[in-house]
């Protein structure tokens, strides 16, 4: 994007209370304000009787019912103007384009005339609740620049104006301090910029945009902030409704937002969603990409989304940030013998286009955001996950032990463990927490401590993978999860070993004479039935390989997307009980097979195996 | 806001501001301060720093006042700022402003 040239503007908002002292001090704090801004005396002195007089007018005709909402007093300063706003409750009035001096001896009468003799151009807008007095004055030449900035604009990037001291008083534009703004922030801050310097010729919009930047810094993008914009430009423009729809994330549907109040003669509301193919006056402005006018000439059609809600005559106008659509403004006027204005139109397309950016902006930054805590999470994860794993497996005369775990592109809950019980013999954990990311890793942490803290319970596996299905049930049914699992309790006196499962693929056993049993034994996954009983299967072990693994073991998918399987397994796990060899080369051998296997595929699925070579001393 | 008599004239002193907030207090103070013996009001403005179209419409009651019984009003000393509301408003031509 090309540099854009940015008006360093001071601005001084004011909530005043509806009397008059309250009047007098906040037309102190506008002389202070405008001084540290660095206006001339005569300057000051001439804008603080202005805001005076025009102040007290509306404090003096503010309607009783509209009191307590008080008087709105607005300033803005850039090197070359002075602008103010008075926004009053009353019930408005026609303001004349001359005013003249009453007769000397009257005492009254004299506000007006000096309103505008001490500025440059003074409109009154009118709107439903509450009405604004717009003043304009252009700088004494000679008098000092805005404290704390270039006399001349500066291209961008602008240098930050000053810190205002009071609290009230803010400075727009002003690049947002803290995390470091998006690209796409950049361009659309840059955008804003560049459209305020193009509209500085009509005050309207230029006062609107002043005061819709210098809130950019708080809750922009807000639904709030949106409601409260949109009510004002009704007021501004003289419009009585509006509909603002928001393109949705798939880009199919344009979703209502925000809208005005729903007509009281008929209570109708637009449609909450319309297809983006829809024929509407909406639709096809996104279509045009220019807006559609629709009146009693050239009415809704009776189908359209609109139709009914509004009433009278307006125009949809899109709402695009270079390509990106973002959704569609529409307002209107019950009564459309009174067209808008070309200074409304100008305005209600100003306003609607920098709520369009300031949508966009907020949808990038929640986006960021997501993304950020979407890192965060695998880092959790990835630390539990790493936690969880032994750091190194238990030794016992004549059995040996390798394992082996392996991540997908996504922290998964795989956990494997080998615990020694009181009476020296041993129990081989192998479990997989289905699903992934945080929520997976902290049910694998849950099963990991539930398991070591009863390890009395090992030498029945099915019992024991019962009491965990009780422990876990209404966790993982409440997150809708569930826990493959495997217990194999080696005993060491009995020369046994005996394994339950719950919905988890069967452990491999591999004796000496190369026989290889799946033992299936088992009941449900954790999780699913309340109420589980798994089954138990004892083999006699004295020597060969056992192997408990998950899934992803046999699930793994070469290039043509074949299934590894059992099978092959099998054959390894039988050759290396037949040889006897060590452990590693046992565990190094599944490894390579499965890395040959999938060809330096990405992994589908998290892998992890416990490897259990027996030669126990009977 | 300071009133005093001297021979024939109310002189009227002190005044900070007078605007909205205390054009009445200052208009129904003075004129009731107007006896018969005055015959003029001296309003001394040197130390008033705002004074805005409320304050006139005060100023404007006592010159009324005044007129009716054949005297007059002097303002004194206005500030700059308060004196370019006089002309402004084309006041001075109303009230007889002097600066001693």
């Amino acid at each position: 994007m090309e540099p854009v040239r940015v008006i360093p503007v001071r601005t001084h908002f004011m909530d005043v209370e509806c009397d008059y002292e309250s009047v007098r001090a906040a037309s102190l704090q506008a002389r202070s304000f405008l001084e540290q801004a660095g206006l001339g005396e005569d300057e000051v002195g001439g804008w603080e009787l202005v805001l005076v007089e025009a102040a007290n007018n509306a404090v003096t005709h503010a309607l009783p019912e509209r009191k307590e909402r008080g008087v709105g007093l607005r300033l803005l300063v850039t090197v070359e103007l002075v602008e103010a706003h008075v926004v009053d409750r009353t019930g408005g009035f026609d303001f004349p384009e001359n005013a003249e001096l009453p007769p000397d001896d009257s005492e009254s009468g004299r506000g007006l005339f000096i309103i505008q003799a001490l500025t440059d151009e003074a409109k009154y807008l009118r709107g439903p609740d509450e009405n604004q007095l717009i003043l304009r004055k252009r700088r004494n030449p000679s008098s000092p620049s805005p404290a704390g900035q270039t006399p001349t604009p500066a291209t961008a990037p602008a240098p930050a104006p000053a810190p205002d001291p009071a609290p009230t008083t803010n400075s727009a534009p002003t690049p947002s301090s803290g995390e470091s703004e998006s690209t796409e922030s950049i361009e659309a801050r840059q955008m804003l910029e560049a459209m305020t310097e193009e509209l500085a010729s009509a005050y309207e919009s230029l006062a609107a945009i002043f005061r819709f930047s210098a809130e950019l810094q708080g809750e922009a993008g807000s639904n709030e902030f949106i409601q409260r914009w949109l009510h004002q430009l009704l007021t501004m423009t003289g419009a009585d409704w509006f509909v603002l729809r928001l393109v949705d994330r798939e880009a199919t549907q344009l979703v209502l937002s925000v809208t005005s109040e729903p007509d009281v003669a008929t209570g109708l509301r637009p449609s909450e969603s319309i297809p983006l193919t829809s024929s509407g006056a909406e639709c096809r402005a996104i279509v045009q990409r220019s807006d559609v006018w629709f009146d009693s000439q050239a009415p809704l059609a009776s189908d359209d989304p609109l139709a009914g809600f509004g009433r009278g005559g307006g125009f949809s106008h899109p709402l695009f940030v270079n390509d990106t659509l973002v959704g569609v403004f529409t307002i209107g006027r019950k009564d459309f013998t009174a067209a808008f204005e070309a200074g409304q139109v100008s305005v209600i397309q100003t306003i609607a286009d920098f709520l369009g950016i300031q949508i966009l902006s907020q949808r990038i930054l929640e986006e960021q955001l997501r993304a950020r805590v979407d890192a965060r999470d695998f880092e959790i994860a990835a630390n539990i996950q790493r936690m969880l794993l032994p750091q190194k497996l238990p030794l016992l005369p004549g059995a040996s032990l390798a394992g082996f775990c392996r991540s997908a592109r996504q922290i998964g809950g795989d956990y494997y463990d080998a615990l020694v019980t009181e009476n020296g013999n041993l129990l081989l954990i192998m479990s997989d927490v289905m699903g992934k990311g945080l929520p997976a890793a902290l049910f694998a942490l849950m099963f990991r401590s539930l398991v070591r803290s009863r390890r009395d319970l090992a030498p029945h596996p099915g019992r024991f993978l019962a009491w965990l299905n009780q422990n876990l049930f209404s966790e993982l049914d409440a997150a809708e999860m569930f826990i493959t699992a495997q217990l194999a309790y080696i005993d060491v006196g009995r020369a046994e070993i005996r394994v339950s499962g719950a919905g988890h693929p069967p452990m491999l056993l591999a004796t000496e004479q190369g026989e290889v049993i799946e033992v299936r034994a088992g009941g449900p996954p954790l999780g699913i039935v309340e109420d589980s009983e798994p089954s138990e299967e004892t083999r006699s072990y004295r020597g060969g390989r056992a192997l408990l693994f998950t899934d992803g073991l046999i699930e793994a998918r070469n290039r043509d997307g074949e299934l590894l399987g059992l099978e092959p397994i099998k054959v390894l796990l039988r050759n290396a009980a037949l040889s006897g060899e060590p452990i590693d080369i046992t565990r190094r051998k599944i490894v390579e097979m499965l890395g040959e296997f999938e060809n330096a595929g990405e992994p589908a699925d998290d892998t992890a195996l416990l490897v259990l070579a027996g030669n126990l001393p009977f | 806001m300071k009133l005093h008599h001297s021979p024939g004239v109310l002189v009227v002193t002190g005044l900070q501001e007078l605007n909205a907030t205390n054009a009445a207090s200052v208009r129904d103070g003075v004129r009731g301060a107007v006896t018969s013996e005055v015959t003029g009001v001296d309003i001394d403005l040197s130390k008033t720093r705002f004074v805005d179209s409320s304050g006139l419409g005060a100023l404007i009651s006592i010159h009324k006042l005044m007129l009716a019984r054949g005297g007059h009003v002097r303002v004194l000393n206005p500030i700059h700022a308060v004196e370019q509301v006089f002309e402004v408003t084309r006041l001075n031509r109303l009230f007889e402003v002097v600066k001693i």
